[in-house]
């Protein structure tokens, strides 16, 4: 019991300083607030299950990456009627520091929504300018794949950009 | 591109997520969950308190139908059914928490999960709804002696009626179980395709693998169906004499 409180304890201090992780990769995956909060609740769920069974085998930031992305990939939508209700205004529960680049943040987070879910998982990773060896590791693709996914996922959300800016 | 690393680091993280306590640790920890390996978590563990209410029926009744060697004997064959198909519901359930370990890479997770998923899920799937009928014929034998004290004779109607709940119960529950897969199935399937082409090969191979191990388990069960059907055959037969 004592153990497990210890747990518990270290737990909760890890996941309040990773909060702001968990956070983007909700807001990668979800179209409005309910989606991210339920979504959060489940990355913390995956994150304590495994928890237990961390051994230090890999970077904190690879593990914490590996299950909070495989949880996002792997979740199911609960209501998708819902979800395609609000789908037009997506971003409006992403809150940005300068109300200036509100626009452009905005256009970033609806290009990517239009990105499947492992194209996601990717451009997170390399936005959060982590390396292509963590994000092969993370992946668990070889650090070429990484490379040249890389080059068409950029080039997939320039040609989206360019098209959310024409409409 | 650089744009678009300003933009991100422009988001506010910590809007709309409250700060994380003890408290709400514990509510994330007992929260409801929608990931595919909750949801086929979800299915064990339906599974398992079925077990336990069939433990709760057939030991009882080991003492209460002492005195009917054909019942005792009926209800002895079921506790060795239900000890089978125990073992091998941990043995699934363990598998797949293998299977389901969010803490590897992406496309191991998925191929590990898909190949669960495809392979071994089926044949867990036709134990669990196997379990149904070690606790729904001992359930019936249970409900008798408790409510009347002995083993109430049944007419052509009443084995019909019950035949045709078990089957019901057994046939819809794997129906339902692999229904309720094939969805997940699909999604890994298409999370597999799009992250890497070879990813998917990868997981085939894994599942012919897997394929060829599955033999054993296929016979196991057929064994333990037939015993099953036996044993219902057997109660109606003694019930009717």
């Amino acid at each position: 019991m004592d153990q497990f409180r210890a747990n518990k304890g270290s737990f909760t201090r890890l996941l309040e300083e990773n909060r702001g992780i968990i956070h983007k990769i909700c807001l990668m995956y979800t179209s409005n607030q309910t989606d991210k909060e339920d979504l959060y609740q489940e990355i913390c769920l995956q994150l304590w299950r495994s928890f237990r069974t961390y051994r230090n085998e890999s970077k904190f930031s690879t593990w914490l990456y590996r299950v909070s992305l495989n949880t996002a990939i792997s979740s199911l939508r609960k209501n998708r009627r819902q979800v395609e209700t609000v789908q037009l205004d997506q971003t409006e529960h992403v809150a940005v520091r300068d109300s200036e680049r509100q626009g452009k943040t905005r256009m970033l987070l609806k290009a990517v929504s239009r990105l499947n879910k492992v194209d996601r998982a990717i451009i997170l990773l390399w936005l959060e300018e982590k390396e292509y060896a963590e994000i092969s590791e993370v992946m668990g693709i070889s650090q070429s794949a990484v490379s040249v996914r890389l080059v068409r996922i950029r080039e997939k959300l320039k040609s989206i950009i360019k098209n959310l800016e024409d409409e | 591109m650089n744009d678009l690393r300003n933009g991100w680091e422009n988001i506010d993280e910590f809007a709309g997520i409250p700060g994380i306590g003890i408290t709400s640790v514990e509510r994330f920890i007992q929260g409801r969950s929608s990931s595919i390996a909750s949801k086929v978590r979800g299915i064990f563990v339906r599974d398992f308190i079925f077990k336990t209410l069939a433990f709760l029926f057939i030991v009882p009744n080991l003492f209460l139908y002492r005195d009917d060697p054909g019942i005792w004997l009926i209800n002895a064959i079921l506790g060795v059914l239900w000890i089978i198909f125990t073992l091998l519901g941990i043995k699934f359930f363990q598998e797949f928490k293998r299977s389901a370990d969010p803490a590897r890479s992406s496309r191991e997770n998925l191929s590990s999960l898909l190949t669960f998923l495809t392979r071994r899920f089926p044949y867990a799937a036709m134990t669990a709804a196997t379990s149904y009928v070690c606790t729904f014929l001992p359930g019936i034998l249970f409900y008798f002696v408790i409510a009347y004290g002995y083993l109430k004779p049944f007419s052509p109607e009443n084995y019909l009626v019950f035949s045709f709940l078990g089957v019901l119960g057994t046939v819809s529950g794997y129906v339902l179980d692999i229904r309720a897969v094939r969805h997940h199935i699909q999604h890994i399937r298409i999370c597999l395709s799009d992250l890497n082409d070879n990813a998917l090969a990868m997981a085939s191979q894994h599942i012919e693998m897997k394929r060829k191990m599955d033999h054993l388990i296929t016979i196991l069960i057929q064994v333990a169906i037939l015993l099953v059907f036996l044993g219902f055959i057997a109660v109606f037969k003694s019930v009717l004499t």
